[in-house]
C-alpha cells in the first residue's frame, strides 16, 4: 500500500536535511508504529505524507497504491484515502464544523466518482461516529476545534477520520495531552477502525498508546532514519531502555 | 473649505453644472427650494471632492469621474420582464417582503408591493412633494444637514425620485426598496429616501441597488433615516451595481433617546463606489451598529466612509468592517468618532479587517478618534493579511480542493461581518449573496 524508499527531506529554504533516507513498507490491514526521541523527523515524516508545502524532498520516492504519492495534490491524497490525525489541530474561526465535514467527505466522494451524500444520511453518519466517540453534540455545532480542550480537538480528529474512512491513516503523536480515559476512547475510535483493507501508521513517543492500540510493526526513527524493526516488543523494550541507545549511535 | 473656482472643471463637474442651467432641473416644491438652490450654490463654489479634501483622501472624485453624466431624463418604462427579472436576482428575493421599485431612477408602482399594515406609510416622493405631509416636510434635507457634501448637495439639486417611508409601529416584515439601473450612456441616477421611525417603532428596511451587465451610470443615492425615541432601526443594504458603474451614497442616521438603530452594507459592484455614513446621537442610551463586508476583484474601488458623533453622553456605537480584495483592487475605510466634552461614558468600538488576497490589491485604513470627554471607553483597529496557510493546508488535507477551501475560509471571515444583522433570514440571504459572488469568483480565477 505505502512504500517509502531512501527518503530525504529538508525544510524548504534551509539547508538542514531532516529526513537522511527513510525506509519503509506498509501492507493493508497492518498496523506500524514509528517512535523515537523527539526531534527523529517523525513529524516530518507524517506532514510529508500527507502533501505539507513547507518540506523540500530532495531524494528519494513514496509509492501509494501504485500511484507516486508526492505527484499529488495535498487534497488528492486525502480523497485517494491518505488521513493525517494532527498532532496539534488547528482552530478555524468561522467555519461550522458540520460544513467543514460534510465539505470534506462530499468532496472526497465527489473526486473519486462516487455520488455525494445527502444531507439526511450525512446527519446520521456523523450522529452514530460522533456518539461512538463521546463527542458531545455541542462540539459539532461549534467552528471547526474552536474552543475544545485538547483532549476534545484529539477525539475531533479521530471523529473526522471515523467519517471519512481513510485507507491509509496516519496517527501523529494523538496520544499526547490526552489522560488515560480520553486515551482509552480513542483508542477504541481507531482500532474500530481496523480492517484487512486499512493500514494505519502510528507516530508516537511513548509505548502507552500501543497497549491499546496494538501495532503488528514497530519502526524506531532516530536522526532522520528508521534504525531499528521489530515486532511489538520493541516498544517495551525501548520503554525500559529508552532511546539513548539511537541516540549514541545516530551521533 | 477647498474652492476650486482658479481649477479648471473636469467634464463631470461641468455636465452638471451645465444641467443646473437646463430644463431637466426639478424646481419646486416651494418648500424645497432654499435648499436646492443651497445645495446647487454649494456644489458651484465647491466642485466635485478631491484628494486634497481629507474626507476624500483615498477617492478623488475629481480624477475617477473621467465622463460627464448628466442627469438622466425620465424614460417611459421599458421592459417589464427584463426588470422582474432583476428583481428576482435581488439577494433578497427569496424572503416575504413589501417592495417599492425605483427603475432607473423612477417609482414604478407596477413593479411594486406596498401593502405593509396601518402602521406604515410609504409613499412615493415624487407623488408627495407638492403636497407633502408635515412629517416629510420637516424632516427631507433636515435630518442632519451637512452643506459641505458633494454627493448630498448634487442629491438634494436634482432629486425627485425615492421613498418616504415612516414606521408608526412594529414592521410585519421587511420592506425592500430596490433601485434598478438599465439606461445606457454616461449618466446620473439621483434618488433619495426618507425614512422616519417613530417613538417605540421599529422598522425593518432592505436596499438593493441592481445594476444591468455593461451600462456605465452614475448613482446618486441619499438615505435619511430618523430614529425616534425608543425605536428599533433593522437597515440592510446591498450594493451589486453594473461593474463600470459608480455608486455614492450617503446615510444619515439621527437617533433619539434610547434607540437602536443597525445598519449594514454589502458590497460587490461598481467601479467606483462611496458608501458614507453620518450618524449623530441625539438622545441619552441609545445603541448604533454599523457594519458591513465589501468584496472586489479587478480594479474595484470601494470606499466606506463613517462619522458617528457622540453629542451626548451614555451611547454606544459598534463598527466592523471586513473586506475581501482581490486582483489590483482598492478597499478604503475611514471612521471617524467624535466625543463632545459632555458625552461621558460613551463606549464607542471600531474594526476594519481587510483579506487581501492578491499582492497587488490595496487597503487604506483611516481611524480617527476625537474624545474630548475623560471618561469613555474608545477603541479601534484595522488588519490587513492574507488567508492563513495553516487553514489552507488543514482544510486541504481533509480533501477539499483549494478553491473551495478559500471559499470556505474567506466566508468565514466575511461572516463576521454578517453576524452582526439581526435577522436571521436576512443573515441566510446575504450569506447565499456572498456564497455567489465566491462561487463566480473561484470558477473565474
Amino acid at each position: 500500500m505505502l512504500d517509502i524508499k531512501n527518503l530525504h527531506v529538508k525544510i524548504a529554504d534551509e539547508d538542514t536535511e531532516i529526513l537522511k533516507g527513510v525506509n519503509l513498507t506498509v501492507n493493508p490491514g497492518e498496523v506500524h508504529a514509528i517512535m523515537g526521541p523527539n526531534g527523529s523527523g517523525k513529524s516530518t515524516l507524517s506532514y510529508v505524507l500527507s502533501g505539507k508545502e513547507d518540506y523540500e524532498v530532495t531524494e528519494g520516492s513514496v509509492t501509494y497504491d501504485g500511484a507516486d504519492l508526492l505527484d499529488m495534490e495535498i487534497e488528492e491524497r486525502a480523497s485517494a484515502g491518505l488521513f493525517l490525525a494532527f498532532q496539534y489541530p488547528i482552530e478555524i474561526p468561522g467555519v461550522p464544523t458540520m460544513t467543514f465535514l460534510r465539505t470534506a467527505l462530499n468532496a472526497q466522494r465527489k473526486a473519486r466518482g462516487e455520488e455525494e451524500l445527502t444531507t439526511p444520511a450525512f446527519m446520521k453518519l456523523v450522529k452514530e461516529k460522533a456518539q461512538q466517540l463521546k463527542v458531545r453534540p455541542e462540539m459539532l455545532k461549534r467552528p471547526v476545534n474552536v474552543g475544545f480542550s485538547g483532549g476534545e480537538k484529539k477525539r475531533a480528529e479521530i471523529l473526522q477520520m471515523a467519517v471519512l474512512e481513510p485507507k491509509l491513516c496516519v496517527l501523529d503523536e494523538t496520544d499526547s495531552g490526552l489522560d488515560i480515559d480520553a486515551l482509552r476512547v480513542v483508542a477504541e475510535g481507531v482500532n474500530a477502525l481496523r480492517s484487512p483493507d486499512r493500514a494505519m501508521i502510528v507516530i508516537t513517543h511513548y509505548q502507552r498508546l500501543l497497549e491499546y492500540i496494538v501495532p503488528d510493526v514497530v519502526h524506531v526513527l532516530s536522526n532522520g532514519r528508521v534504525v531499528k524493526t521489530g515486532g511489538k516488543e520493541l516498544a517495551l523494550e525501548l520503554e525500559a531502555n529508552g532511546y539513548a541507545e539511537f541516540e549514541t549511535e545516530a551521533a | 473649505m477647498q474652492m476650486n473656482s482658479a481649477v479648471e472643471k473636469t467634464p463631470a463637474e461641468a455636465a452638471y453644472l451645465v444641467a443646473f442651467d437646463g430644463d431637466g432641473l426639478p424646481s419646486g416644491p416651494a418648500w424645497l427650494d432654499s435648499q436646492r438652490s443651497a445645495a446647487r450654490a454649494a456644489f458651484v463654489a465647491s466642485g466635485l471632492p478631491h484628494r486634497r479634501i481629507e474626507e476624500w483622501k483615498y477617492t478623488d472624485l475629481r480624477n475617477q469621474l473621467a465622463a460627464g453624466y448628466p442627469p438622466l431624463g425620465e424614460a417611459p418604462l421599458a421592459d417589464v420582464a427584463r426588470f422582474q427579472e432583476m428583481i428576482a436576482a435581488s439577494p433578497f428575493a427569496g424572503l416575504d417582503t413589501a417592495r417599492a421599485v425605483f427603475a432607473d431612477g423612477v417609482f414604478r408602482p407596477e413593479l411594486s408591493n406596498l401593502a405593509l399594515g396601518d402602521d406604515v406609510d410609504i409613499l412615493s416622493l415624487a407623488e408627495c412633494l407638492d403636497e407633502a405631509p408635515d412629517w416629510v416636510t420637516s424632516n427631507l434635507g433636515q435630518v442632519m444637514s451637512r452643506p459641505d457634501n458633494a454627493i448630498a448637495a448634487l442629491n438634494m439639486a436634482f432629486a425627485r425620485h425615492g421613498a418616504a417611508v415612516r414606521v408608526r409601529g412594529r414592521q410585519e416584515k421587511p420592506l425592500e426598496l430596490i433601485f434598478l439601473h438599465t439606461a445606457s450612456g454616461h449618466h446620473t441616477v439621483t434618488n433619495r429616501n426618507l425614512i422616519v421611525v417613530e417613538e417605540g417603532a421599529h422598522a425593518h428596511i432592505l436596499e438593493s441597488h441592481l445594476g444591468a451587465s455593461g451600462q456605465e451610470y452614475l448613482a446618486n443615492i441619499v438615505t435619511e433615516i430618523s430614529v425616534g425615541k425608543s425605536a428599533v432601526l433593522d437597515h440592510v443594504k446591498v450594493q451589486m451595481e453594473a461593474d463600470g458603474a459608480v455608486h455614492l451614497s450617503d446615510v444619515n442616521i439621527w437617533l433619539g433617546e434610547n434607540a437602536n438603530a443597525n445598519s449594514f452594507v454589502a458590497s460587490t459592484g461598481a467601479s467606483v463606489s462611496r458608501n458614507q455614513v453620518f450618524a449623530e446621537f441625539g438622545g441619552e442610551h441609545t445603541n448604533l451598529n454599523l457594519s458591513g463586508a465589501c468584496m472586489l476583484a479587478g480594479s474595484q474601488h470601494c470606499d466606506t466612509t463613517l462619522e458617528v458623533d457622540h453629542a451626548v453622553p451614555h451611547c454606544t456605537s459598534r463598527e466592523l468592517f471586513k473586506l475581501v480584495l482581490d486582483d489590483t483592487s482598492r478597499g478604503i475605510f475611514q471612521g471617524k468618532v467624535s466625543v463632545r466634552p459632555n458625552a461621558q461614558k460613551t463606549d464607542g468600538k471600531q474594526m476594519a479587517q481587510a483579506l487581501l488576497l492578491a499582492e497587488t490589491a490595496e487597503f487604506d485604513a483611516k481611524p480617527e478618534l476625537e474624545i474630548f470627554a475623560d471618561d469613555v471607553v474608545c477603541g479601534h483597529g484595522a488588519t490587513a493579511g492574507d488567508l492563513d496557510e495553516e487553514h489552507l493546508y488543514y482544510l486541504r488535507a481533509r480533501g477539499i480542493p483549494k478553491r473551495e477551501a478559500m471559499a470556505l475560509l474567506i466566508a468565514a471571515f466575511i461572516g463576521e461581518a454578517f453576524d452582526e444583522v439581526t435577522s436571521d433570514d436576512v443573515r441566510e440571504a446575504l450569506a447565499g449573496f456572498a456564497g455567489a459572488w465566491l462561487d463566480q469568483h473561484t470558477e473565474r480565477g
